[in-house]
């Protein structure tokens, strides 16, 4: 029998909306500031700062400025804690782990004479997104079920038996534990449906989510100058993608009477991972000794992702049909689904300037710097396609052109600012900065979002280590649906992101 | 993760601190600044010898093996052909080869270099099979619900509203998520108990009481 649904679902899936969520491309791209304790107690501006390893990520020229040697280690902390907003009730939800940030070496060749060029290589590694997250809402709704999105989905299909089985992931599960049912109930009127939650009355609404995971990149750089005043850099970018969420949606009756819905829950599971490649660009002009102007591009970056996931639901219909639960995996002989696609993020421009007070080799009287960038990022350019690899590219790539118009409609480009300084005094740094994230929505149905990540640190450097620690705190502002509906008002859950991260840099000169 | 993160966080520890640095005296250079050339070595500087650790080169096993004769010869005179040639060859026709020559010794499961090792290749106990996924779809979304609303549903904060129940504060970590019934458990988190739920019986075959497991759906057919 088993094998028999099985030949249905790949036969009779046709024109559904099946495939990734535009919020999958957002996650990948708009991520917070990284880096070394250096660069992030600064605010992440580093596109024409250079002389740190973190160059190899922002403006690969900055490396060039090495004539010495760097082999540094970053471990840091993160914490983030949601307080989120759904239907006039708030809950909290915390979020913390130990990660190894940016860690590698960087060496330069040494100037023979003052017209002749360096060169600088740097191989290092860097944690470029954290996914570890908490979700946590609950609200009263009277006016809509999560089972509207099932409904949706199935609406016009005549035969009740496609809906049992043609749409293991939400709406067959749903309809096979009666969370929705036809019209008449049992076998009656097979080509009407209807939920059974009586959001009317009320439902109690939960939905929580939690996330795991990282991304990561493995950066090799090379760099050089013709002469001091133009130094020009190469990154080849490998990251690497693992991403894990488990999301429990749970919508209860808030009446204390039988009437035939107690509770239904859908519970999914998803896990990314993959890898890719992009190059960074980079050039640096020094038009003065104080004086950096740098400019660098970031090609998109092409990733090469394998989902696996599964969904269970779980429907409490009291003396109608009981408690029932179906998972997806009886769908797909007890394992995950797995699908692999390609994903490109949009490119970046990056523009910056910088003033460092007495380039000059003696330390004691080397001041400080200020420095700024201006990042502009296309969102609308996140696209997914196919992988060529697939036997199934033809339904898929109906569905990916479609979703990467929704993508262009409902996002836009975006203007993330850094800025930040730092005062030396011979041995002991500090440095104060902050970052801008600018707004990747397009505002269609009320979205926005936004985050100001505030940065200070210290730093320390004498016979030939130096250690780095930063601080950063993050306030934000982002939105969350647990479901979306086409025909009328769906709830959304507005989030205040609260985040604070350690990092230390642990570094030898050689 | 955590295990392989905290092995690297080690490994480059103990790196760093076996780094030499040539900045131990001196100013430390701030390559942000001013990155001058690296100082030059003070002293004169020669390969150690003695530090060479891989004796896969011809003349370290003639340097051994005649060290070795020298101490005994009688003892070690049988050895001559396996120390000359034949730990090249898989040495099927010497009588002391399948011990002592680690690429094929007869105790070969726990020998990395044997070729066959089951734990290494899969062979001979059960070969090593990849879980076969037999579905292999895009995630479902419904990407209508991303179309701009009409201007009188557009709001969305239209669905906001206190209902009169007062915003609290409930820690992640202080839910009841594995309650049995979690309706119960959802309704209780907003205040509201509900004894009459536990006291509902199923009417199906398949159906259990509200407040035990849940029996597994079959697939409808109409």
């Amino acid at each position: 029998m088993r094998k028999i649904i099985y030949a249905a679902i790949l036969l009779l899936q046709q024109s559904i909306a099946n495939a990734q969520e535009p919020a999958d491309a957002l996650r990948m791209s708009w991520t917070n500031l990284t880096g070394s304790a250096r660069q992030q107690a600064i605010g992440g501006a580093m596109a024409s700062l250079g002389g740190d390893l973190s160059a190899a990520f922002v403006n690969p020229a900055g490396i060039a400025f090495f004539k010495t040697g760097d082999l540094i280690l970053t471990p840091q902390f993160n914490r983030q804690k949601n307080l989120s907003t759904y239907l006039g009730r708030t809950e909290k939800a915390n979020k913390s782990g130990l990660g190894l940030g940016l860690s590698g070496f960087v060496v330069g060749s040494k100037q023979e004479n003052r017209t002749r060029g360096t060169a600088a290589v740097a191989i290092a590694f860097n944690n470029t997104a954290w996914f570890g997250n908490n979700l946590l809402y609950r609200g009263l709704n009277t006016q809509n079920s999560y089972s509207q999105k099932f409904l949706e989905e199935i609406s016009g299909l005549g035969d009740a038996n496609q809906v049992a089985s043609n749409y293991p992931f939400g709406s067959s599960l749903a309809f096979n534990t009666y969370w929705i049912d036809t019209i008449g109930g049992g076998t009656n009127g097979n080509f009407l449906y209807r939920t059974r939650a009586p959001f009317q009355s009320g439902l109690f609404q939960e939905n929580e989510i939690k996330s795991t995971g990282s991304q990561s990149e493995l950066a090799i750089a090379v760099a050089g100058t013709g002469n001091e005043k133009i130094l020009y850099g190469l990154t080849l970018g490998i990251p690497f993608l693992n991403y894990k969420k488990t999301s429990t949606f749970t919508e209860a009756d808030a009446s204390t009477a039988l009437n035939n819905f107690n509770y239904a829950a859908i519970e999914e599971y998803l896990e990314t991972s993959g890898s890719g490649v992009n190059l960074k660009i980079g050039i640096i002009y020094r038009p003065a000794p104080q004086w950096r102007v740098g400019f660098s591009f970031h090609t998109p970056t092409f990733l090469k992702l394998t989902d696996r996931y599964s969904a269970t639901v779980t429907t409490d219909t009291e003396n109608y049909k009981g408690l029932l639960t179906q998972t997806s995996k009886e769908f797909t002989n007890g394992d995950l689904a797995q699908y692999s696609y390609l994903h490109f993020t949009p490119s970046r421009t990056l523009v910056s300037l910088s003033y460092v007070l007495r380039e000059i080799e003696n330390v004691t009287k080397q001041r400080g710097f200020l420095t700024g960038d201006v990042e502009l990022v296309n969102y609308r350019a996140s696209s997914f396609k196919v992988d060529p690899a697939n036997t199934d590219p033809v339904e898929s790539k109906a569905y990916y052109s479609k979703l990467n118009n929704v993508i262009d409609e409902i996002y836009r480009p975006a203007v993330n600012v850094r800025l930040g300084g730092e005062l030396k005094f011979t041995t002991i740094m500090t440095r104060i900065g902050m970052a801008y994230l600018g707004n990747p929505y397009q505002n269609i149905n009320g979205e926005q979002g936004s985050r100001l990540q505030l940065t200070g640190g210290l730093g320390y450097r004498n016979q030939g280590y130096f250690i780095d620690l930063a601080y950063v705190h993050t306030t934000g502002k982002d939105i969350h649906s647990p479901y979306r509906l086409s025909q009328q008002p769906f709830p959304s859950a507005q989030i205040s992101q609260l985040g604070a991260r350690i990092v230390l840099t642990l570094g030898v000169k050689f | 993760m955590k295990t392989t993160t905290s092995l690297a966080l080690l490994a480059i520890v103990v790196l760093m601190q076996s780094c030499t640095t040539a900045y131990r005296t001196g100013q430390t250079p701030d390559d942000v600044y001013f990155s001058p050339d690296r100082p030059e070595n003070e002293y004169l500087t020669m390969q150690r010898q003695e530090t060479r650790r891989y004796r896969m080169a011809t003349e370290d096993y003639e340097d051994r093996y005649l060290r070795m004769r020298v101490r005994d010869r009688n003892r070690w005179d049988e050895l001559n052909d396996w120390y000359t040639y034949e730990r090249w060859t898989l040495g099927f026709n010497s009588y002391f080869t399948p011990t002592l020559n680690p690429f094929v010794s007869w105790n070969h499961y726990y020998n990395p270099y044997y070729l066959n090792n089951p734990y290494l290749y899969g062979t001979g106990f059960g070969n090593a099979t990849n879980v076969k996924n037999t579905y292999t779809k895009p995630r479902i979304f419904n990407l209508n619900s991303y179309q701009q609303m009409p201007a009188n549903l557009k709001n969305v904060k239209a669905m906001a509203g206190n209902y009169g129940i007062s915003p609290v504060f409930n820690n992640l970590h202080s839910r009841a998520a594995s309650t049995p019934n979690r309706g119960n458990a959802l309704r209780e988190a907003f205040g509201v108990s509900t004894p009459s739920r536990s006291s509902s019986s199923p009417v199906s075959s398949s159906g259990n009481s509200s407040s035990s497991s849940a029996g597994s759906a079959p697939v409808r057919r109409f």
